[in-house]
């Protein structure tokens, strides 16, 4: 049970080298287009940033819960929010050098086409200039990432203090369950502000006030399924010696209601907004249907909720690991689809060699910087995974409950 | 018609009593306790066929409603709303409203039916403490060998029961 988490070689290789192929292929974007190396780096970054956050949620969750379950789960979420770290340094790089690229409001002349023929567009963007400009803008960043890595890193305080000092191990455990709250409060607060920020303004003539809180739910959902994508290598690697199909059918109940949670939070804005019916709230949608992929834009509600909606539906199917894991690579699958349906649609026009017409673009460019994602994130989490000095938490008031944990069905 | 009734007031004698009886083969008719331990219907091996009921009657819920707004909005009696389509994206709001209605009062039904319940019956079984905190396991005495009463007694005696009762 004392086991500690080891670095193997042969991660550090693979993260190496996907870092490595990242940063080759970052600086061949950077080097033939710009827009796109920019665009490339918010859609990774972001791709992280959420899974980071939700795992924060999805932590925060248990303590207010006071899952006895989970307990012995829980350092892998702690690890994956220390993403949170790099993510800052990518997001800053982004509004510090790379906004005139992307956004439109920061460059109207070249990224919005025949922006000097219609006064519409500038009058639009002036009403919006108090709140979508490069200052404001850069100092919110700032904000949002100091609030998340500051309630993230307490929680994790907590914890290794939870750890270490047996006698009060009961008082950092309700300590930790305080502070719990504090941070989805602030995390609740602040996401809604950066989920309009990063993604909602790169169309600024477009809003939805259901937008972030579509993004939160996602964070959460697809981040329970990093969790078990992460839970089940740890276990095949003999970390946690002790799991059982109770542990795994609680694992899938969180894929299960996360799929029609996310399903729900797709179905009402897209439905309130083709049922309003109005032209400036439908162009969103028009955009992604009818001008960029009308597959995609099925596939992404396909696999993010009917595909685990069904196959987790019969008992036997949501307690077998096998299935828990080709449904987390799905899952996760259908949230590098969602963000590319987000970030995308907007900006394939900036780039070179596309022109007016908007389609998809995904080509090497793409997988290779996603690729150098995938490496850091995988260096960051396995180091700090390691940085502890026991995989299954020690004086948790929870430990015995979730080692013996056991399901009438 | 007369019956052993031993009475529990902790659980975890009961999960004991529960072990040996299960081993004894013994023929326990019912497990009245205060509160729902879902552990007893997995060492006695009780099935129950509800939850897939259950789903059947939701994929009968979602066909029956789909059917009844699709011939009420499209075949009978379209009316132009907004320009919308008569086949409306906002059907699954009313769907998902009328499949958990239908099936919870389908699958309640259900659960009253197989345990032959009613407003108004009487009660088949009634004992002192029985409403309150007290856990009672119930044997037909008609069914069982004078060995195999013997052997219950032990085991009742044994795992701390309160009291043990012929009723």
């Amino acid at each position: 049970m004392e086991k500690r988490f080891k670095l193997t070689k042969k991660l550090q290789t693979i993260s190496l080298i996907l870092m490595l192929v990242g940063l080759v292929s970052g600086v061949a974007t950077y080097m033939a287009d710009t827009n796109r190396f920019w665009a490339n780096i918010l859609f990774s970054n972001y791709f992280f940033l959420i899974l980071a956050l939700g795992a924060a949620f999805w932590l925060a969750l248990q303590y207010i819960a006071e899952a006895g379950w989970s307990a012995a789960f829980k350092r892998v979420p702690e690890a994956i929010s220390c993403y949170l770290g790099p993510a800052f340094l990518f997001m800053l790089a982004l509004v510090l050098l790379g906004l005139k690229y992307i956004y439109p409001w920061a460059n109207p002349e070249h990224l919005i086409p025949e922006f000097d023929k219609y006064a519409e567009f500038k009058e639009i963007l002036e009403v919006k200039e108090p709140y979508l400009n490069s200052g404001f803008f850069i100092s919110r960043t700032i904000i949002f990432f100091v609030v998340w890595l500051l309630t993230t890193a307490i929680l994790r305080k907590f914890s290794k203090k939870e750890d270490e000092d047996k006698a009060n191990a009961l008082k950092w455990f309700e300590k930790s369950r305080f502070f719990s709250k504090v941070h989805i409060f602030a995390f609740a607060v602040t996401f809604i502000f950066a989920g309009f920020d990063y993604l909602m303004s790169l169309e600024p003539f477009w809003y939805s006030t259901l937008f972030s809180i579509k993004e939160l739910i996602s964070g959460f959902f697809h981040a329970s399924a990093l969790i078990i994508l992460m839970v089940y290598f740890l276990h095949k690697k003999g970390y946690y010696p002790f799991m059982n199909s109770s542990h795994w059918h609680d694992f899938s109940k969180y894929l299960f209601m996360g799929s029609i949670l996310f399903a729900y939070a797709w179905y009402f804005q897209y439905m309130l907004i083709w049922y309003g019916n109005i032209p400036e709230e439908g162009e969103y949608y028009f955009l992604r249907r009818f001008h960029f992929s009308q597959f995609l834009f099925v596939l992404n509600i396909v696999i993010n909720f009917f595909v685990p909606f069904i196959v987790l539906l019969p008992n036997k199917m949501a307690k077998n690991p096998k299935v828990l894991l080709i449904m987390s690579i799905t899952i996760l699958i259908g949230l590098f689809l969602d963000v590319y349906l987000s970030v995308f649609p907007p900006l394939v026009h900036t780039f070179q060699g596309v022109g007016e017409h908007t389609h998809p673009v995904f080509g090497i460019y793409e997988v290779g910087i996603f690729l150098g994602f995938v490496g850091m994130f995988m260096f960051v989490v396995a180091r700090n995974l390691a940085k502890r000095k026991t995989i299954i938490p020690v004086n948790h008031p929870y430990i015995e409950e979730s080692l013996l944990h056991h399901n009438a069905h | 018609m007369s019956k052993i009734v031993a009475v529990y007031s902790d659980d975890k004698k009961l999960m004991e009593a529960a072990d040996m009886l299960v081993e004894a083969k013994a023929p326990v008719e019912e497990i009245i306790t205060p509160f729902v331990i879902e552990e007893l219907l997995e060492k006695f091996h009780v099935k129950s066929n509800i939850p897939l009921l259950a789903f059947f009657y939701g994929v009968f819920g979602v066909t029956s409603v789909f059917a009844a707004l699709y011939y009420t909005f499209v075949v009978d009696y379209p009316l132009n709303i907004g320009g919308k389509p008569s086949l409306s994206l906002t059907f699954p709001v009313l769907m998902f409203i009328g499949t958990v209605l239908i099936t919870v009062l389908s699958t309640v039904g259900t659960f009253f039916y197989q345990d032959k319940l009613f407003p108004g019956k009487h009660p088949d079984f009634s004992y002192p403490g029985i409403n309150d905190d007290k856990m009672v396991v119930l044997v037909d005495k008609s069914k069982l060998s004078a060995d195999m009463e013997a052997k219950l007694r032990e085991i009742f005696e044994k795992t701390g029961a309160e009291k043990i009762d012929e009723v």
